[in-house]
């Protein structure tokens, strides 16, 4: 993908980051206390229903991530690889989009009962996708949220996504970007 | 492959660089054979633009032969002679679709570099800064080129290679001043800039219907291709104590009825707002000399319209104020070439128009430092350099 290297590092480096945030979530919307996130919306001239499949295909995630990592899944276990981080999420529907949190209740430094009498479980929104059908069905407005800072990441999966959907290609230079070989 | 690149402010060479390729399956790549500086590479050059990178190569207006084609391309084939437009389409989306091609909304790979500069981003373009995509630009044997059956237009047996270059952008972005301009029988329209852009708006008021194109410039030899190949009237700047009053007695009191701005962030001028721009751009406190700009406002009619074509930053003392209590309309736009380049092609294979003599130096790309140094002096009447790669 096109990102420059200094983007690429800093695309990891805010995941990891926000990585380091996992929380508590209460009210099982993935939102909760946990650290500040940002989100980006953008139209894209498809249907909504051709934005979710494309958002549930792991194929197509790994390409909107780039030289960033890759998607692979097994059910609605969806393994996002990072460099040398592996992240494990679950994927979730709902009427308007859908959400890949990442359950980890080995963070979870003093388990406490929850309401079903289980031990609560540390839950992190890792990418939150809403998609809104215009009137007429044909367009869909996207709004992608996540807890890495900026919006940068958002507004590049999303960019990326609707040219992907409405030309069949994502726009890219590599692997011949425009400065010389070594400083790809 | 050889190519042009620059390698820092003022640093440019000619250098083996590696050879494009098809990546996506609509690209093509193109073998250049004719390729021409541009004013708006100036301002990377000389270092007002920020985001280029080391090794970069730039120039983006060019024509040449499809030698690769991928397996999507369906309506360009090997061996068409072709000229591109600067700004890269993709003919799917929204801004496509409305015809507004170099805002297209999913050609530009960096994208999300330029949307905190500009709220939403414009389309990639070859060879020049990262935030506007960070191809790699014409200024060499080969140049990639995506979505070549939106982005590749076939030359017309009868037109040279020479007169067809331009149509890759000097000739639509001055034609689209131009249209910009409304022009109704009868109008005047005064172009400031009498660069080949300038130049290629006026031919292009003139090819509209403008009865008078009055071109406002300081260099002789430009004034003079304004009025021997163009047919306009015009104004030497320099020679004029006031430009406004100049316009003002030539209408009648009125004023021209649209003013196309042609000239950009270094802009020269008289006065002393001009000194302050110059001091204020010396000391990277404003990216602009935007003298052109503020006089294309106050010149233009009450009601009229106003066509911004040069490349500006961030521009200081701009006269809101004149715009609103004038009832202004400010046009703008980096050009939407595939939006005219059937048609220009057309009036070059009538005789319409002419651009050949906007090749004032031809030279091998192995020379394009030198021929970049002589454009960017004006040295010679220099209008543009020319190169050929191979």
């Amino acid at each position: 993908m096109a990102l420059p290297r200094t983007v690429l590092a800093g695309a990891r480096d805010a995941a990891t980051r926000a990585l380091a945030h996992v929380h508590r979530s209460d009210d099982g919307d993935g939102g909760g206390t946990g650290p500040a996130s940002s989100s980006q919306t953008l139209t894209v001239e498809r249907p909504a229903e051709r934005v979710l499949a494309a958002l549930r295909d792991p194929e197509v995630l790994s390409r909107l991530l780039g030289d960033v990592g890759t998607v692979s899944a097994e059910g609605s276990r969806y393994t996002w690889a990072l460099g040398a981080d592996h992240v494990v999420t679950t994927l979730s529907e709902s009427v308007d989009g859908l959400t890949f949190a990442r359950t980890t209740p080995e963070d979870v430094a003093e388990p406490e009962d929850d309401t079903e009498g289980g031990t609560a479980r540390a839950v992190e929104v890792w990418a939150e996708f809403t998609v809104t059908p215009t009137p007429d069905g044909t367009r869909s407005q996207v709004r992608a949220r996540s807890q890495l800072p900026g919006g940068t990441a958002e507004f590049t999966v999303l960019y990326r996504l609707r040219a992907l959907l409405q030309t069949g290609e994502i726009p890219t230079l590599g692997p011949q970007p425009t400065t010389r070989e070594e400083d790809r | 492959m050889r190519a042009l690149v620059w390698n820092g402010v003022n640093d440019l060479a000619v250098e083996t660089v590696p050879d494009p390729h098809v990546l996506n399956p609509r690209d093509v790549v193109l073998e250049v054979s004719l390729t021409t500086t541009c004013g708006s590479d100036l301002h990377f050059i000389d270092g007002y633009l920020p985001g280029m990178r080391e090794g970069d190569v730039f120039g983006h207006e060019f024509l040449g032969t499809i030698v690769e084609a991928g397996p999507e391309v369906h309506e360009r084939k090997v061996g068409d002679r072709v000229v591109v437009p600067s700004f890269i389409a993709c003919g799917n989306c929204w801004y496509c679709d409305r015809q507004m091609y170099s805002l297209c909304d999913t050609t530009n790979p960096n994208a999300a570099a330029q949307q905190p500069l500009l709220g939403y981003p414009s389309a990639g373009i070859y060879g020049y800064t990262h935030p506007f995509g960070g191809y790699a630009g014409s200024h060499a044997q080969f140049v990639r080129v995506p979505f070549a059956d939106v982005n590749c237009f076939p030359v017309p047996d009868g037109v040279d290679d020479l007169s067809a270059l331009f149509v890759s952008d000097a000739v639509p972005t001055g034609f689209m001043g131009a249209d910009f301009c409304d022009v109704s029988p009868g109008d005047t329209v005064a172009v400031f800039g009498a660069g080949a852009v300038g130049l290629m708006a006026a031919a292009g008021a003139k090819i509209l219907g403008a009865e008078r194109v009055i071109v406002v410039d300081r260099l002789p030899e430009r004034l003079a291709a304004a009025r021997d190949h163009v047919g306009a009237e015009t104004i030497d700047y320099s020679d004029t104590d006031s430009v406004q009053e100049a316009l003002r007695e030539t209408t009648g009191g009125r004023g021209p009825d649209a003013v196309v701005e042609a000239v950009g962030m270094e802009g020269h001028g008289t006065g002393l707002q001009s000194v302050v721009d110059r001091a204020k751009q010396a000391v990277r406190a404003e990216t602009d000399r935007a003298t052109p700009l503020r006089e294309a406002v106050l010149a233009c009619r009450k009601g009229g319209v106003v066509a911004v074509l040069g490349v500006y930053g961030l521009t200081d003392s701009f006269p809101t104020g004149v715009v609103l209590n004038k009832g202004l309309t400010i046009r703008a736009a980096q050009q939407h070439g595939q939006r005219y380049v059937p048609r220009l092609l057309r009036h070059l294979a009538d005789g319409e128009l002419r651009t050949s003599f906007l090749a004032t130096h031809r030279m091998p790309l192995e020379d394009a430092v030198e021929g970049y140094r002589i454009f960017k002096e004006k040295e010679d009447g220099c209008l543009r350099a020319v190169f050929s790669p191979s």
